[in-house]
């Protein structure tokens, strides 16, 4: 178990510091059942294609990670505090894309989006939020809704 | 904070979460609190069935629209993968020389040679390497640490990267290298080693790891504000900072 007085003190102190959202209690957004959604991963792993460029300090862009290019990626996240052999054994640890290919084709859910995205976990999250409205417009196009937020 | 940027802009969300403290603070509209290893959300590694569980009970999430919603997931990585106390993995391959001072480009470059059929077979069992992010080659990424590591300021050999990219990029392009030529290594009594293992025997046994620990108190050093956070923090693992390089 991960527990903040585990963790180093810098990142315990960032994430005490960070703001709640003011309307937490907000009705969230509703959907379909499962087995009609399509579906799309956003990672805050720092992902990038090979070749793609690499997230910097303070990174606040996105990446684009096509379906098919999933297989060939890179974890370009600052911190040096994450685990990265289990990426090294299996990407799907960190970006658990064939999972969802696999649940699509036994029907668990309807399909699974053609572009996923990736940003940069270790930047404020309020410098994160252009990204975010340009991501949600692009998943839009995509028809998905239901996405999956996986940290690292 | 990510979910609700996507719930304003009407698409439901669920999320899986490592630190749960974290998650209790920031409330993300749905929650799945699991108890794996940072850098491991799905939990275990080329285990399809649990990975599978974990997005299962993490998408049974949306059904829920009275958020925040914060669940624990019950299950855990069983303690034979996640500990390593048991039994003392060693890496099966004896290193060309324990580590030593960071004088001259060769003893690095001996031992990425050294480690390069098992790296190979591990990017072959993978379908790909994990590295690459500093477009050079792990040799090429090791001169240029070890010549910073001896104190020497080489500019970046790649246009498009500055100095400071380069550091960083060469040294997660180093620690990949020796983590897949690990991965690839038979298990010891059936059991792989872990991550903790993985880790002690880079920073603690390998030429590699001492380059970098050296590396790191140099760039501490510097008077350039980047350089000398890359040294504080961006190098060396917190849980690897008690260590000092040999010179």
């Amino acid at each position: 178990m991960v527990r903040l007085t585990e963790t180093f003190e810098g990142l315990a102190n960032t994430l005490r510091g960070m703001e709640t959202p003011a309307n937490p209690d907000t009705p969230l957004i509703d959907g379909p059942p499962l087995a009609n959604r399509r579906v799309a991963i956003i990672s805050t792993a720092g992902l990038t294609r090979i070749g793609d460029r690499p997230f910097g300090m303070g990174g606040d862009e996105y990446r684009v990670i096509p379906t098919e290019a999933a297989d060939d990626l890179m974890v370009t996240h600052l911190s040096t505090n994450f685990d990265r052999t289990g990426f090294a054994l299996d990407t799907n640890v960190m970006f658990p894309l064939d999972r969802l290919n696999e649940m699509a084709a036994a029907g668990i859910i309807g399909s699974v989006a053609d572009y996923h995205y990736s940003v940069m976990g270790a930047t404020d999250p309020k410098d994160l939020k252009q990204s975010a409205d340009q991501i949600a417009g692009l998943l839009k196009q995509d028809n998905v809704d239901a996405v999956l937020l996986v940290p690292v | 904070m990510l979910g609700y940027y996507f719930e304003a802009a009407g698409i439901p969300t669920t999320q899986i979460s490592l630190v749960r403290e974290h998650s209790v603070m920031i409330k993300p509209p749905r929650a799945l609190w699991v108890s794996f290893e940072l850098g491991r959300p799905l939990g275990i590694p080329n285990d399809a069935p649990f990975q599978t569980r974990v997005i299962e009970a993490a998408l049974s999430l949306l059904d829920r629209t009275d958020g925040p919603v914060l669940e624990d997931y019950p299950e855990d990585v069983p303690a034979s993968i996640a500990t390593s106390e048991e039994d003392g993995w060693a890496c099966p391959i004896s290193l060309p020389s324990p580590p030593k001072a960071v004088d001259q480009d060769s003893d690095i470059l001996d031992e990425i040679e050294f480690l390069k059929s098992w790296h190979d077979l591990a990017a072959d069992r993978r379908g790909g390497t994990t590295l690459r992010s500093s477009r050079v080659t792990t040799e090429d990424a090791a001169r240029f640490l070890a010549a910073w590591a001896r104190g020497e300021t080489p500019d970046s050999p790649v246009e498009g990267f500055s100095t400071v990219d380069m550091l960083r990029l060469a040294s997660e392009d180093l620690k990949a290298y020796y983590a897949e030529a690990a991965t690839a290594q038979p298990a010891h009594n059936g059991r792989d080693a872990t991550s903790v293992q993985i880790s002690d025997w880079f920073w603690g046994e390998t030429q590699g790891g001492n380059l970098l620990l050296k590396l790191a108190a140099v760039c501490k050093q510097s008077d350039d504000r980047l350089i000398k956070i890359i040294g504080s923090a961006l190098i060396v693992p917190y849980h690897q900072s008690h260590r000092q390089a040999v010179s």
